[in-house]
């Protein structure tokens, strides 16, 4: 009971890290990253990449890995989301177009991953990291790696909600959330805040993919696309935009998911994120911590 | 002498004219809705529903008729359902919870083998659907998809997917007409799904995954999602490119990847738009050689 408890804390700490991101390019920019999973699993490559040949520690493996997904995020906004947003003035036909590129741009990512791995699942070797397992008594333990994935969730998001909240840059996400050309008129850099806003998702997908290559010892491109669907969950259950929603309803979905595997139909396990999603939409489509649009990000 | 030729290259290509066309049906389902700006993705849900129903009426000793009937009546009744559900649902939230539907639906079909036979899905459908009905749906569809996009029926559309409070001041109706282009969808997935089915003979629970929602969606977004034509250009470029390319072989999502992201960042209205500024490009040319200024009236026209 105890052991699935932390397990739950552990999953729902990944996907917190994961469905970050994806909310704050959603609540801030009307971008909804199909290419998140991808990116996540990149990061995952990129750690298999610098790890097996060399003996490269884990914490500077971990920042060039969260810094290429990051890149990859970028790439993606400066290529084709600062043009569609820029040339599309129809909110609609933006947000389909934005949407086509990242389902475009999660099929390029995942095949050069596959063709790179030869679509086998990819680990990284022991040595990247060691594991250590600490008993808490009975057959209950806990692993550094997961109280490692626990803290580092714990501080992003303590660090990205204050950041939000008090800090001059999270105040023009804020603005730019709610009426990105009032913001323009106002001196702020749309085009700066909006990049640096992408960077960051993509640099969370990274972090969330390096640590969680690490923890189930291997990732493989379908990996990227069963956490998309869950985030998905988490987003409709905490509200799009909404930071503090994302945080507790990951945990909340880490919780009924492992709840599910360990004590319910196990092959029914995929089904939960999918109903939520259904059922919150007809039911409360807000979300649980309702945002309005100048509350987002 | 010419009609031997052409028939013998039919014979060569008969499995292929057969994709293209379910995949044309496919792609339509997609177009259909995305036309009307309802931005759902269910038509590849209603693909599984439809094969599963033909199939196993099928397989019970239905004949072929009525167990596509069955199906589609099926189709009718949940998408009508799901349609009555997700009405308020828009954009961004719709298309994300049409694709947790069919994500659900393949969740069920791996899981309730009692039905549907579970991860090895259904084997030994009895192969009854020739090519000409498929061509004959297909055709039916043009013409519907035609039909929806002319007179008022077509403005209605256009108007509910360009500014939908301006629709309703303007006394359309716009939930009717929203409901009905998602119905449409659904049918023509029930369709694809029902004939690739019977033609073919298996289905697996993974058929309509997450790849088929990609590739419907590439299709209609390379050949153009403003008109029937353009997902009928996506489906047979997507189906008869990869025998082509064969030499690309493996690489060969990636180049589909990469046209999704220049075409939806360049050039929305598809290959099927630039098409047509091709084809117009002369006549232009011709009006600007004789006044410069006239260019500015025939200008962007978006059809």
């Amino acid at each position: 009971m105890l052991q699935q408890l932390i397990n739950a804390i552990v999953f729902g700490s990944v996907l917190t890290l994961f469905s970050l991101g994806l909310s704050l390019a959603w609540g801030t920019l009307d971008v909804l990253n199909l290419a998140h999973g991808a990116v996540f699993v990149f990061a995952g490559f990129i750690t298999y990449e610098l790890t097996k040949d060399s003996t490269m520690s884990f914490v500077p493996t971990l920042i060039v890995a969260s810094l290429a997904a990051g890149a990859v995020t970028l790439a993606l906004e400066l290529v084709a989301f600062r043009r569609i947003r820029l040339h599309f003035p129809a909110r609609r036909q933006a947000e389909l177009s934005m949407l086509v590129v990242s389902v475009g741009a999660a099929t390029v990512i995942g095949e050069v991953v596959s063709h790179q791995t030869s679509e086998a699942a990819f680990s990284p070797p022991a040595s990247a990291f060691s594991i250590h397992r600490y008993s808490l008594g009975g057959s209950v333990g806990i692993t550094n790696i997961q109280i490692l994935i626990v803290v580092a969730a714990i501080i992003v998001a303590v660090a990205l909600d204050q950041g939000i909240r008090r800090t001059r840059y999270g105040r023009a996400i804020r603005a730019l959330a709610y009426d990105p050309t009032t913001t323009q008129l106002l001196g702020v850099n749309v085009g700066a805040v909006a990049a640096a806003t992408m960077f960051l998702a993509g640099a969370l997908a990274g972090l969330a993919g390096v640590m969680l290559a690490i923890y189930l010892g291997g990732e493989e491109v379908a990996t990227g696309q069963d956490y998309l669907l869950t985030a998905f969950a988490i987003l409709i259950v905490g509200g799009v935009g909404s930071i503090r929603g994302a945080i507790v309803s990951a945990y909340l979905i880490a919780l009924a998911e492992t709840a599910v595997v360990a004590y319910g139909p196990s092959q029914w396990r995929d089904g939960v994120a999918f109903l939520l999603i259904l059922v919150m939409l007809l039911v409360r489509p807000q979300g649980l911590f309702a945002r309005r649009r100048f509350q987002r990000a | 002498m010419a009609i031997a030729s052409i028939s013998s290259w039919y014979a060569g290509n008969e499995t292929l004219i057969q994709n293209i066309l379910i995949y044309a049906l496919l792609a339509f389902s997609v177009q259909v809705v995305l036309r009307a700006g309802v931005f759902s993705l269910a038509g590849i849900g209603f693909y599984a529903i439809g094969s599963y129903t033909a199939a196993l009426l099928l397989k019970k000793g239905w004949p072929t008729v009525p167990s596509i009937l069955a199906a589609v009546l099926l189709c009718i009744l949940l998408g009508y359902l799901l349609a009555l559900l997700l009405v308020r649902l828009r954009d961004l939230y719709l298309a994300m919870a049409t694709v947790a539907f069919d994500l659900m639906v393949g969740v069920v079909a791996t899981n309730w083998t009692g039905l549907t036979g579970g991860p090895l899905g259904v084997t030994g459908i009895p192969l009854v659907m020739g090519t000409l009905p498929i061509f004959l749906t297909a055709v039916g569809a043009m013409l519907l998809l035609g039909l929806l996009q002319r007179g008022v029926l077509g403005r209605s559309f256009e108007a509910i997917r360009e500014d939908e409070p301006l629709a309703l001041t303007l006394a359309i109706d716009t939930s009717r007409y929203r409901h009905f282009a998602f119905v449409i969808s659904c049918v023509l997935g029930c369709l694809a799904g029902a004939y690739h089915a019977l033609l073919f003979g298996t289905i697996e629970p993974t058929d309509a995954g997450f790849e088929l929602i990609v590739l419907a969606l590439s299709m209609v977004i390379i050949g153009g999602f403003r008109s029937w034509a353009g997902a009928l250009l996506g489906a047979i470029l997507l189906t008869w490119l990869p025998l082509e390319l064969t030499s690309v072989g493996s690489w060969l999502n990636l180049v589909y990847g990469g046209l999704m992201i220049v075409l939806a960042t360049w050039l929305p209205g598809g290959l099927l738009d630039a098409l047509r500024a091709l084809l117009r490009l002369p006549a232009r040319l011709r009006l600007l050689l004789r006044s410069p200024s006239s260019l500015a009236a025939t200008g962007e026209e978006r059809g």
